[in-house]
């Protein structure tokens, strides 16, 4: 691979030079006198062209022959051409048109100029981030975009991330945006696409923009534009870099010697309560005494990690033919031992033009992915990352022959788990993914301004996982050796055909219609395969034959389609007043019978205030618009199938040496009149520029309300189901969004710009199907054994409150009990709960809303220094006023034989001790349910990135560059916050909507440092 | 323009074929389309009845930390409340545990009217059909009996649920009288129907026989006997039943106490009614793994009461006592003696792998010897001087060794009715501990509260019955909730 690089490099070398030549060079600089880089440096007439460097320099070999025009462009800069006679130096001031106005944004089924636009539309291009290196596409978005809000929902490398665009509208369907992957709708996880190639991301926000996408953009849609090759350039692009993670936070728990004294008061505890199943104590004195700190099992997980990223790209063209090949490997390991992540893809973009009329093209990416996860992990809650926390400390990693221990010890005082350090080394639990995305084109000029686009396209993935737990581990030992292979497939197609028309008519009207019909099938299937009982661990889950016990293998399958229309019209009259319509007619599958076809119409209107006389006038105005919208979106992001009523299949087991027998039984009660849910949403926004577009502001208010909401009605199980699929519901958000950019400092040498960007979004459930309150949410094992749920979904609050139990202390004394009237068996130690009704008992009906998930504002601010050759940016983000169910602490905090914080240490043990920790054994907390002293404050301010840049005059020594950054990076480098566990930005149950904000042993976030260098040749 | 023409109709055809397009073909499951064809179609629905019992959440495990964890046999150690405060008996409508009852209980009975609805409709033999909707309507009279016992009044839903506007979806409570008449219609429907057990083919064991239907109702007409609208008949109707059962000759205790536990000798001429596990890809039962010690492999849910340990047994009594409670054992983790707590070893399978959830180990809901003790205590209750009552409680002492005949009960040793009920109560401890009775019979039998308190626990009378789970109580507006829960 190496070697044929080199070889084409040589050969693309010396191609360059071979023709007879005469040599001008030239520096461009701004009318401020700064110089410019990257201004396209073209030979009129020709395909010779050069870029500029960081100092503005440029030198173009061209021909023998005299005179030749330059010209020379720069995106935000006036064109200009200017005639060279004989070989010299010269010099080019480029002005600078109002900054932004004429670039180009991508939108629903074609492109728009940003000052044409009437929609809330935000964009982040790969210009505004080339500095810093991007480990996920995601990363370009976060603390970037207002309105948008993202979270990483655990550290995993690989794992998904959730985002919310203009709050939560769905209660029980998918709340993720719409993915548009260079056209192709549908093509959600941006986990396998390189962000190296992204050109750019656009973020479609109201209806005006999203309604394009009918029954999938309720929730906001992502458009992902990758790179194409730019004519006249022939650009070689080298950039690697590696870096290194660590673990960011431990949590603080006990050593061996305070475990062991704790472990000794449980026990205790526990016989002074039933003494008719009284045990020794675990631990004698002396014993504890030689105890010291013992295993801090958190360090025995996690590892300093390595990561790296290479890529390649060769990019460019003629006036005909556009090219942009890259290559991509990514590696990062986990932070936890025998996790990673591996990425490798090739991206190959093209475009031809056939003749004056007729264009086509392709945009192709495949892509294979690894993810190594913690097979211990086998639901929330559970694995390696929350094992660690429980263990003894006084229990080893290794026996005295250097071989894993087995288990937890001692038994039976502390929970049976085996070692989580050898589970997760010695199994293994690997995801290949294979993808390939291509969609091709084809685009004919019927009549100058009305063209016609075909295009066909599929998306292909691929994803085979093998899990292997051998006998050597405590859970491996459960069933002998546990063998899995599942392969899953999904096949998308799409076809698309659009005609689109653009005239002006007297430079006073002015029309871009497009319209068209597209359709789309997904297919997905599975297969699943097992065995246990493994006589040999050599082969892994390679050879699942050789588990002597074979399980029943699973296969399931869906297809779903859809069939769409749409239509948009843009009218401009005098440039000023922007008029957008839009309509799509979608049918989709998963529906009722009755109701397969869904409308959604929006329609936008936007003044350019800025082009009129009065406005033109006010010299700091640069620019200013006004837009509304309004239009109804919808979502259709349920299962398949589920308006049908469905016989599943199930098993039993007959004869007197019992063997399986199949069984069918029914899984749900149908509902014929299922239809899509539907977001109604009103906006109303200002753009405005100030002194020559130095300070930018963007600023929105929208109201959205959600009918319709495909709801999953919990029914009484009498019924023998549990819940039942309805459109029934309202959700309402509503919130006001605003980013700012400003070129605070804007010299020859010193530059100084920052963009911050706010957001802040109310949600409120209006009806629930008749019901004041339904629950909601998970919790995982450790609380709320009970069958109930933290959280409830109530009619005039949020999505995504905590409800339980208010703490008000500590019961000090009997006496303090016997006077408050209490009744119930509380001993002094014992929370105190607070009896919100007044009735002297605890019950149900004292619980209340404790905490709410979502946050009240939102933000991020970007700061980019640059000095000469070097640059430092710095990106913030936070978020305010949330909270968390820190449900790690439950199992670490209520009288568990789990581990205890080390704050436990200070637990109650006689009046005045403690009014924050109960007494070591009290459970109440745990049984309980939610109570608020697990409820934290989840604001917090991270430093998310910081980068320096230097940009190395290397294009000054050779020609062969044409530049060179070296830059380091930063990532995750401090967190302002009052939260306990490891991550503020923490939501264990990832994309469930009613289970946002709870921490529940997550894999902790790392800290990454890297070190990188990209050139261009 | 023409191509724009072209397009257009182009367009117009795709619409037309776009309902064919969008129509849903399911592919991994049945609709109510295309099943319910066939006698296998019938098969299946009954397999997919009986599929609901191996769930952990309900004969898998729940039926006994709800009938014998809330007894005086078997406790669980410290930490998972639910189970803690079952054993206590101060459990709240929030139990978990309570919650898995009642939801499994009602998701079997769901599948058991779908046979019982849709089954008769097949066109296949009648006396196939018949038997298996008789198995159906034993199931979910089995579901209703321990709900009856449970929760008192409770909704008795007897039809499928259709559509989100069914008036049963929001059911009202039944009295229990009239859920005990429908247990017995279904039981009795049973009896009728289903296969003798000497006629159930080796391949099809666990399918209900009418020795089941007349064992069970046998215990159904016991429990009611005791309650305040019993029927004056019950206790006749019960020996009637027991007698049933005995007389078929293909029923007899078997010889040796161990073999009833066997898992390579399942359906022996013991068994009567069976919840069948069975290694992977079978359903494996999580029971035993609860039981054993962590030294012995196991997961150290639950133990055996140190006043059973100690005093359940006479030294005489040594057969049974060996095979069902140990404070030590060889460790399959290392082939050691270990000695542990004392717990319940009743249930062992050669198969079972350290630590793992799945052994072979049937859930014995009906055998003879139980319905020999059921025979003594109808015939106990119908006339406390009638001497038969000893037979079938000495036939059961016999079995485990205690045949001398000063090891068998007579009036001399065993005096009045209530001295009989003590015995009684000791006895089914000795012989059925652990096999999801306990608590019934204690009620039945008026001696719970007495036994409880030999442990400490005072059980006051709202907690002789189960609250409905909180969770069903806010969703359905249509239950009230039992006294003293909320």
């Amino acid at each position: 691979m190496k070697r044929l690089l080199i070889a084409t490099l040589v050969l693309f070398f010396c191609t360059m030079v071979k023709a007879q030549t005469r040599k001008i060079t030239g520096r461009v600089i701004s009318a401020a006198n700064a110089p410019l880089s990257g201004v396209t440096v073209q030979v009129k007439g020709s395909k010779t062209a050069t870029t500029t460097d960081v100092d503005g320099a440029f030198s173009l070999a061209v021909p023998e022959q005299t005179p030749v025009i330059l010209v020379f462009s720069s995106v935000g800069f006036g064109t200009k051409e200017v005639n060279v006679t004989g070989g010299s130096t010269i010099s080019v001031i480029l002005t600078e048109k109002v900054q932004g106005l004429n670039d180009v944004v991508v939108v629903g089924y074609g492109t728009a100029r940003k000052r044409d636009l009437t929609g809330s539309v935000a964009s982040v291009s790969a210009k505004d981030l080339d500095k810093t290196p991007i480990i996920r596409a995601d990363q370009m978005l976060q603390g970037r975009v207002s309105g948008l809000q993202l979270t990483q929902t655990d550290g995993q490398p690989g794992s998904v991330t959730s985002i919310r665009i203009r709050g939560t509208n769905s209660i029980n369907s998918g709340n993720e945006p719409l993915y548009v992957i260079d056209g192709f709708a549908g093509a959600g996880d941006l986990n396998s696409i390189n962000p190296g190639d992204i050109q750019s991301i656009e973020v479609l926000k109201d209806a005006s923009a999203t309604a394009i996408y009918g029954s999938r953009g309720a929730n906001g849609v992502i458009l992902v534009t990758t790179k194409k090759g730019v004519s006249g350039q022939h650009v070689i692009t080298v950039d690697g870099y590696n870096g290194v993670q660590k673990v960011a936070k431990k949590l603080k728990l006990m050593n061996a010697q305070q475990f062991g004294t704790y472990l000794d008061s449980l026990q205790s505890a526990a016989n002074a309560v039933n003494p008719a199943s009284a045990l020794a104590l675990p631990y004698t004195a002396d014993q504890i005494s030689k105890l010291g700190k013992g295993t801090d099992w958190q360090d025995a997980l996690y590892r300093t990690a390595p990561m790296q990223n290479y890529q390649v790209g060769f990019s460019g063209g003629n006036m005909d033919t556009r090219y942009y090949l890259s290559f991509n490997y990514f590696e990062q390991e986990g932070i936890m031992k025998n996790t990673g992540f591996q990425r490798g893809t090739i991206r190959m973009n093209l475009d031809k033009k056939i003749s004056e009329k007729l264009r086509i093209g392709f945009t192709s990416q495949i892509a294979y992915t690894s993810q190594l996860i913690d097979v211990t992990k086998t639901d929330i809650g559970y694995g390696a990352a929350g094992s660690v926390l429980n263990m003894n400390p006084a229990s080893p990693v290794y026996d005295s022959t250097g071989a894993f221990t087995y288990q937890n010890q001692p038994l039976p005082y502390v929970s049976v788990i085996g070692n989580p350090v050898a589970g997760i080394v010695l199994s293994t639990d690997r995801i290949g993914t294979f993808r390939g995305l291509v969609n091709f084109f084809g685009e004919y000029e019927i009549i100058p301004g009305l063209r016609l686009r075909s295009s066909i396209g599929a998306d292909y993935s691929s994803a085979t996982e093998k899990r292997f737990i051998p006998t050597t581990t405590y859970l491996g030992s459960q069933s002998n050796g546990s063998g899995y292979q599942g392969t899953s497939n999904r096949y998308s197609w799409l076809n698309e055909n659009t005609l689109t028309y653009t005239k002006t008519f007297n430079n006073i009207h002015a029309v871009d219609i497009v319209g068209g019909f597209t359709i789309q099938a997904f297919d997905t299937s599975a297969y699943t395969s097992s065995s246990t009982g493994f006589f040999t661990n050599t082969l892994g889950a390679n050879n699942l034959a050789i588990g002597s016990n074979v399980q029943t293998p699973g296969a399931s399958g869906t297809l779903n389609t859809l069939a769409s229309y749409f239509g948009r019209v843009n009218y401009r009259l005098k440039e000023k007043y922007l008029f957008t319509f839009t309509m799509r007619a979608d049918g989709s599958s998963r529906f009722g019978t009755a109701h397969k076809w869904g409308y959604f119409p929006s329609g936008a209107f936007a003044w350019r205030m800025s082009d009129e006389n009065f406005i033109r006038n006010i010299r700091a105005i640069s620019d200013l618009k006004l837009r509304t919208s309004y239009g109804v979106t919808g979502n259709q992001e349920i299962g398949s199938y589920q308006s049908l009523s469905q016989y599943v299949t199930n098993g039993y087991s007959l004869g007197s040496s019992p063997v399986r027998v199949v069984g069918i039984t029914p899984n749900n009660i149908a509902n014929p009149n299922l239809s899509w849910e539907s977001t109604s949403s009103a906006d109303g926004g200002v753009d405005l520029g100030l002194l020559s577009n130095r300070i930018t502001l963007t600023a929105d208010y929208y109201y959205k309300t959600t009918t319709k909401l495909l709801l999953n009605v919990s029914v009484p199980q009498s019924s023998g189901f549990s819940s039942i699929l309805l459109n029934a519901g309202k959700v309402r958000n509503q919130g006001f969004e605003v980013s700012v950019t400003s070129r605070n400092i804007d010299g020859p040498m010193l530059k100084w710009t920052t963009t911050i960007n706010y957001a802040t979004n109310r949600n409120k459930v209006l009806n629930l199907n008749g019901t004041d309150s339904v629950l909601a949410g998970k919790t995982g094992p450790y609380i709320l054994t009970n069958g109930l749920a933290p959280s409830r979904l109530i009619v005039g609050q949020p999505i995504g409150n905590f409800y339980g139990y208010v703490f008000k202390g500590i019961w000090q004394t009997q006496d303090q009990i016997t006077k408050s009237g209490i009744k119930g068996k509380y001993v002094p130690g014992d929370p105190i709960i607070a009896d919100l009704n007044h009735d002297s008992l605890i019950t149900g009906a004292d619980q209340t809303i404790v905490g709410h998930a979502q946050p009240k504002f939102i933000y991020g601010m970007t700061n980019d220094f640059s000095y000469g050759r070097f640059n430092l940016s710095v990106f913030l983000q936070g978020v305010y006023g949330n909270d968390i169910l820190n449900v790690t602490k439950y199992s670490h905090t209520t009288g568990g034989t789990n581990n205890p914080f080390v704050d436990v240490v200070g637990a109650w043990n006689g009046p005045g001790t403690s009014n924050t920790v109960p007494r070591v054994y009290s459970s109440m907390e745990k049984g309980l349910g939610v109570v608020s002293n697990f409820i934290e404050k989840g604001s917090y301010l991270r430093i998310q990135t910081v980068t320096l840049s230097y940009n190395a005059p290397l294009p000054k020594v050779t020609h062969v560059f044409k530049s060179s950054l070296i830059y380091f990076t930063v990532q995750n480098v401090a967190t302002i916050t009052g939260y306990s566990g490891y991550n503020p930005e923490v939501s264990s149950y990832g994309l469930d909507n009613l289970s946002s904000g709870i921490d529940l042993n997550p894999y902790p976030p790392a800290r990454t440092f890297i070190a990188g260098i990209k050139m261009t040749f | 323009m023409k191509k724009t023409t072209l397009y257009i109709g182009a367009a117009l055809i795709l619409f037309s074929s776009c309902k064919k397009f969008l129509q849903e073909k399911p592919q991994t499951f049945l609709t109510p389309g295309n099943f319910y064809q066939t006698a296998a179609d019938a098969t299946a629905a009954l397999n997919g009845v009986f599929s609901g019992l191996e769930a952990q959440a309900y004969y898998g495990r729940t039926v006994w930390i709800i009938s014998e964890n809330s007894a005086d046999l078997l406790y669980p150690p410290n930490g998972n409340s639910d189970r803690v405060t079952l054993y206590q008996n101060n459990y709240t409508s929030t139990n978990g545990e309570i919650a898995n009852w009642w939801n499994s209980s009602f998701k079997m009975i769901k599948g058991a009217n779908d046979v019982i609805a849709h089954v008769p409709g097949i066109k296949m033999d009648t006396v196939a059909r018949n038997n298996i909707v008789g198995n159906a309507r034993f199931l979910r009279a089995m579901a209703y009996f321990d709900l009856v016992r449970s929760f008192g009044d409770i909704p008795l839903i007897t039809a499928p649920v259709v559509g989100s506007t069914d008036t049963s979806l929001y059911a009202h409570r039944t009295p229990a009288a009239k859920v005990y008449q429908q247990i017995i219609s279904d039981l009795q429907f049973a009896e009728t129907w289903c296969t003798a057990e000497n006629k159930i083919a080796s391949g099809n064991k666990g399918l209900v026989s009418t020795g089941a239907a007349s064992a069970m109702l046998a215990r159904v007409y016991l429990t009611r006997a005791a309650t305040s609208f019993a029927d004056p008949s019950d206790n006749q109707n019960a020996l009637a039943e027991c007698n049933k059962v005995i007389g078929y000759p293909y029923y007899t205790l078997l010889t040796a106490y161990k073999d009833i536990f066997d898992c390579a000798k399942k359906y022996g001429p013991e068994h009567i009614f069976c919840v069948q596990f069975a290694l992977p890809p079978s359903t494996g039962n999580i029971t035993l793994r609860m039981f054993t010690p962590s030294a012995l492999g196991g997961s150290a849910s639950f133990f055996c009461q140190n006043s059973f340990f100690n005093n359940g047994y006479s030294a005489a009594d040594s057969i049974r006592r060996n095979w069902n409670i140990a404070n030590k054992a060889v460790s399959i983790v290392n082939g050691t003696t270990v000695s542990t707590t004392p717990f319940f070893y009743k249930y062992r399978d050669s198969l079972w792998t350290n630590q793992s959830n799945n052994s072979r180990v049937n859930w014995i809901v009906l055998r003879l010897a139980d319905v020999y003790l059921m025979q003594s205590e109808a015939l106990n209750n119908i006339d406390p001087t009638d001497p038969a009552k000893f037979d079938g409680l000495n036939k059961v002492r016999a079995r485990a060794g205690l045949k001398d005949p000063t090891q068998q009960l007579n009036f001399s040793n065993t005096v009045t009715a209530s001295d009989f009920v003590d015995s009684l109560v000791a006895d089914r401890a000795r012989e059925l501990c652990v096999e999801g009775e306990r608590r019934w019979d204690l009620i039945r039998l008026g001696r719970f509260k007495q036994r409880m308190s030999t442990l400490g626990i005072t059980i006051d009378d709202n907690h002789l019955l189960m609250p409905i789970p909180l969770s069903e109580i806010q969703v359905n507006k249509n239950l009230s909730q039992n006294p003293g829960f909320n």
